[in-house]
């Protein structure tokens, strides 16, 4: 391990600050659980009994309403500054704490709300006042009371808390601990996993942290990355309907990117935006890459990105040209070393018709033109073939017949690449008329 | 006719996570609350903690097994069957067996137990898990030898997850509690480096998700995955993904050979054992394995996918060094050029990824 760190001073300055932050910072601990009576209090106390033996200064800042005969008894082994009770709500005595100044406050309970003209309106705003007090806090909440979950939680549910936390206060934490147990029905199985997955994510927020500061460069692939590369004329909708369905199962990201071609005709574009407009629709982030070799800039930008699947379409070319080259999609597999490459048909239905002949295509609801892609991964690699379509696409409905010579030689593209997010549709790329290329 | 036991795993990620422990709180609860419940086999490392928490649980008695003489100590199976419990608890589910003895897994004696309908708590770490095993290989540097086919996880009624922060377990060493010093150093070094505990603790969170997920859904799903099975050594790795694709796709799972003969027995001996070996273990994972025979490999590949309503085909990279002399005449081309109608997964060794970097 120790030849990947890279003795880069900024990044030694950087780790030092926050390591001296670190040290002047309470450290904040978080147990985190699906339902109320999965054990959380009782693993909490047990934790301070634990360190209470060791010699640690602990108090308990808050406890839960409901409480059982074993609670009671860990309790008492603890000095408690109780939670004051103001416009009927259980406030902690955030001066009583800072006065006494323990190492530890246990608070049983982080989703808690002031009552107005309060100094901290969240709970987790005094936590976090705690913290900079170098004052260390353990502290529980349950899935639901995630601001960022209330989607899911609502529809598991039918039911919305008022009282939230956001997700990125449990990222901060220095530790997240899962409290599990068999759930009994679906609804709560369905919390259960959902609290499994947000602590996993929490871990891996924190391993990227440890691996950045470190200046370790490891890429484990534990979360699937999928990224699904489209270009204008691409049968896009099976790619990104089953990267959604795959990332989705594998509780992974989706990631699309479209390698900018210069100079797209009108048509072309427009079937573009569909399909980055169907992306966006399925949850992707979506990526404009910049580069003359398309091939080359999606595998570096895979690489960056730290993907473990790329999803691209068949490629229809070949010959002579490409038995001697090998075709885009080959390049890409050649490659992709450690990275999984998905290849999807581009015909729909079943049977891929010949190349170099005239084929009528409907495409179905969405008014992509679908069914081939002429120009995968042009660019550098692409060989010249003469071929003419008649087309129907789905909406308008009206049949565009026209007859188009693609070929591209080492044509020039923007080179030198940069990386664009792209936000709304107004970022799309420009450039709205297609020029022909002869090869060379 | 009794029922078939409930099996409940407590998984984890690292040795002194606490799964026995927890295992073992249950297991007084229950006691206390009557049921008859005993201990079939316990691992205590000589953590103090630990073991107090087995007092006043009834054991029974381990077989002693005589071994290249050296005595080994087993779980008694047939003594538990005989004393036959409501409820048995048993430590370290992915445990080989001694030679000799009469199952060579400690999961295949627990699937007797609970075929005598006996429940049995057990616990398992993470890195045991068969489709995980080159991914903890990339994340520790370790091969783990001692592995359970995913299939068998999947029949457990429970699965839970016991946590724990790297930085608790890293303390637990280093304070002697849950190995001796000298391998306490040396699991510093490789499988509790920090971040990859971070690693197998998020891939732990990941599989539990996963195994409650399969439990609280119905399958729906119509996906046929085929694998390609060749005597390349990294076919095994090819199984574990297909296999564990296949498991998060709920789709089912096919493997083929292609033989030019249709005949085994007249290849060279190093391949068809390497064949054998391959489809064995793609058996051994509950992957229905088929052998044809034909000259054009791809051809045949694909025709059975197309017949078989196959959605995706799992095949092999090709090494380096066969695409930048021959591009066009691998396999994996020949596969791209004849099969456009079809979803081709090309697995790469991940293991490369790093490297890559």
């Amino acid at each position: 391990m120790d030849n990947d760190y890279r003795r880069d001073p900024e990044r030694l300055l950087a780790e030092i600050q926050r390591e001296e932050r670190r040290l002047k910072r309470g450290r904040l601990k978080i147990f985190l659980g699906y339902a109320s009576g999965v054990g959380k209090s009782a693993k909490m106390l047990d934790e301070a009994r634990r360190r209470r033996q060791r010699g640690e200064d602990i108090v308990i800042g808050a406890i839960q309403p409901k409480s059982t005969p074993e609670i009671d008894r860990l309790l008492k082994a603890h000095e408690i500054i109780p939670t004051l009770k103001v416009s009927g709500r259980e406030v902690i005595d955030i001066d009583q704490i800072l006065r006494r100044r323990p190492q530890l406050v246990i608070i049983d309970g982080l989703a808690y709300d002031n009552p107005p003209g309060s100094r901290h309106a969240h709970r987790w705003q005094e936590i976090d006042e705690l913290l900079l007090n170098n004052i260390s806090v353990i502290t529980s909440i349950n899935l639901q009371y995630i601001e960022e979950m209330q989607e899911d939680v609502a529809r598991i549910t039918g039911k919305r808390p008022k009282e939230t936390v956001p997700l990125a206060f449990l990222k901060h934490a220095d530790d997240i601990e899962i409290i599990d147990a068999p759930a009994h029905e679906q609804r709560s199985s369905q919390l259960r996993e959902l609290a499994l997955l947000v602590a996993a994510e929490v871990v891996e927020a924190e391993l990227r942290t440890y691996l950045e500061s470190h200046g370790l460069v490891e890429n484990w692939g534990i979360q699937e990355r999928i990224l699904v590369g489209i270009t204008p004329r691409s049968d896009a909708r099976p790619l990104l309907e089953s990267g959604r369905r795959n990332a989705d199962r594998f509780h992974g990201d989706l990631l699309v990117a479209y390698v900018r071609q210069p100079d797209l005709a009108p048509n072309d574009q427009a079937a573009l935006d569909k399909n980055l407009g169907l992306a966006r629709e399925l949850g992707a982030s979506i990526h404009v890459l910049d580069g003359s070799d398309p091939v080359r800039s999606l595998i570096d930008f895979a690489r960056q990105e730290g993907i473990t699947q790329i999803f691209i379409g068949h490629s229809q070319r070949r010959g002579w040209w490409h038995r001697l080259r090998g075709n885009p999609v080959e390049r890409l597999i050649a490659l992709a070393e450690g990275i999984d490459v998905r290849v999807f048909p581009q015909m729909s239905g079943a049977n891929a018709s010949p190349i170099g002949r005239s084929h009528q295509e409907m495409s179905g609801a969405n008014a992509s033109p679908t069914g081939r892609s002429h120009q995968e991964m042009s660019g550098a690699n692409a060989s010249p073939t003469g071929r003419s379509h008649q087309e129907m696409s789905g909406a308008n409905a009206s049949p565009t017949g026209r007859s188009r010579q693609e070929m591209s030689g080492a044509n020039a593209s923007p080179t030198g690449r940069s990386r664009q997010e792209m936000s709304g549709a107004n970022a799309s790329p420009t450039g709205r008329s297609r020029q022909e290329r002869a090869a060379t | 006719m009794s029922t078939r036991g409930r099996l409940k795993v407590f998984l984890s990620y690292a040795a002194g996570a606490g799964k026995t422990y927890r295992m073992l709180e249950e297991a007084q609860e229950l006691k206390a609350k009557g049921v008859d419940v005993v201990v079939g086999y316990f691992e205590p490392h000589a953590r103090k903690e630990t073991i107090a928490k087995t007092e006043g649980l009834e054991f029974v008695s381990r077989k002693q097994m005589e071994y290249r003489g050296t005595t080994f100590e087993e779980m008694d199976t047939d003594a538990i069957l005989k004393r036959a419990p409501a409820v048995c608890l048993v430590d370290e589910f992915a445990h080989t067996n001694v030679p000799g003895s009469e199952r060579g897994k400690r999961w295949e004696d627990v699937m007797v137990l609970l075929d005598a309908g006996i429940d049995v708590p057990t616990t398992m770490n993470l890195q045991h898990l068969e489709s995980l095993n080159d991914q903890i290989l990339q994340i520790t540097g370790i091969r783990v030898r001692e592995t359970v086919p995913d299939w068998v996880i999947k029949q457990a009624d429970e699965v839970v997850m016991v946590d724990v922060t790297p930085e608790a377990l890293i303390n637990r060493l280093k304070r002697g509690v849950v190995y001796a010093p000298e391998k306490a150093a040396q699991a510093l070094e490789n499988f509790f480096r920090e971040q990859s505990l971070a690693g197998l603790r998020e891939l732990a969170l990941r599989q539990a998700a996963h195994e409650v997920e399969i439990r609280h859904e119905p399958p729906r799903s119509t996906d046929r995955l085929l694998i390609h099975i060749t005597d390349v050594p990294t076919t095994a790795m090819l199984i574990r993904r297909g296999r564990r694709v296949a498991d998060y796709l709920r789709a089912e799972c096919f493997a083929l050979y292609v033989s030019e003969t249709g005949d085994l027995s007249s290849m060279p001996a190093a391949e068809r054992e390497a064949i054998e070996q391959h489809l064995n273990f793609a058996r051994h994972l509950h992957i229905e394995t088929r052998i044809l025979q034909g000259h054009d490999v791809a051809s045949v590949l694909v025709d059975f996918a197309r017949r078989e309503r196959i959605t995706q085909m799992f095949v092999m990279r090709p090494r380096k060094r066969h695409w930048s002399l021959l591009p066009g005449a691998s396999l994996v081309s020949e596969i791209l050029r004849i099969a456009q109608d079809m979803q081709i997964t090309v697995v790469a060794d991940r293991r490369a990824m790093a490297e890559g970097n």
